[in-house]
């Protein structure tokens, strides 16, 4: 998917959609689309797809693309919806006897509330205008 | 972290998720943390933009897992079932799992009041019981002459084939 192109096209086509709402909506669509991105394909896959995006979106907003870096990084990280989120998560299923339904009910909220920090301090830490 | 898991009688199910998850958080706290946060950077410098310098993401990253740690501390440790005491032994190592087993001796069993000795069952299939947990202490090395009560877990082991 990714290789094809597909992935890239899809959030080209969801960005432009949102881009006339702001920088925050932008933003927030980063972080989840990042999010539900590396669920599916690894966290590198999901950066190399994401971050030239990101780049591309805020200089033709005319914002500095930081935020949305920060914003797709904390979500590559800290979004364990599923265990294959990230390697960690997978590594520790079979010792700790996890089910996908664990992950769910404590990843969910976490990735939330990760969300909710991220587009309030991200834009104080990294400003969109520079 | 599964010889501190035996210190503390914590199961390994409420231990390694909040591991994991710190150890996710952690990537968060320099722009090296993380492979995202280096392939982010890359793609910066290859656009020639000025990349996120190395500590500037750590006042955030902070923040993000002071409030994962909390989160954990409240949520977390409800929502992950703890297994319980009677589960740990079955539950903790797969490789374990299949030559030991628990026997929960019922009120109406035959065994009850029968010495580990008098046992048939346990000598033709080759069971050895290796501990005995009952209400008021636990039998550490059971002896032949040990006499089995009602609601004893006893913990045997086997071969898989026994029936």
């Amino acid at each position: 998917m990714t290789r094809t192109g597909v992935t890239a096209d899809l959030s080209r086509f969801l960005l432009h959609a949102v881009g006339l709402w702001g920088p925050y909506a932008v933003m927030a669509l980063f972080f989840w689309l990042a999010a539900l991105l590396t669920q599916v394909i690894s966290n590198v896959a999901a950066a190399l797809v994401m971050a030239p995006l990101a780049v591309s979106v805020a200089s033709t907003n005319h914002w500095s693309p930081d935020p949305l870096i920060i914003a797709m990084v904390v979500a590559l990280s800290a979004a364990p919806i599923t265990p294959l989120a990230n390697k960690v998560f997978i590594m520790a299923i079979r010792p700790g006897n996890y089910k996908y339904q664990d992950f769910f009910r404590i990843g969910l909220p976490l990735t939330i509330l990760m969300f909710v920090l991220t587009l309030v301090l991200a834009p104080i830490f990294f400003p969109f205008v520079v | 972290m599964m010889r501190l898991r035996q210190k503390l009688h914590i199961s390994l199910h409420r231990l390694l998720m909040p591991l994991a998850v710190s150890i996710a958080l952690g990537g968060l706290l320099s722009m090296i943390g993380s492979a995202g946060n280096i392939i982010g950077n890359t793609t910066l410098a290859a656009r020639h933009l000025k990349p996120i310098p190395l500590f500037a993401i750590t006042p955030l990253g902070v923040v993000l897992v002071v409030a994962g740690f909390a989160f954990m501390k409240w949520w977390g440790m409800r929502h992950l079932p703890s297994n319980g005491k009677d589960g740990e032994f079955l539950t903790d190592y797969q490789e374990v799992k299949s030559y030991l087993s628990e026997i929960r001796v019922s009120p109406s069993s035959t065994l009850v009041g029968a010495s580990l000795r008098s046992i048939g069952y346990f000598r033709e299939h080759n069971i050895m019981v290796l501990r005995i947990f009952r209400e008021g202490g636990t039998v550490i090395s059971p002896k032949p002459q040990d006499i089995i009560q009602a609601q004893d877990r006893l913990l045997v082991q086997g071969n898989t084939e026994a029936p």
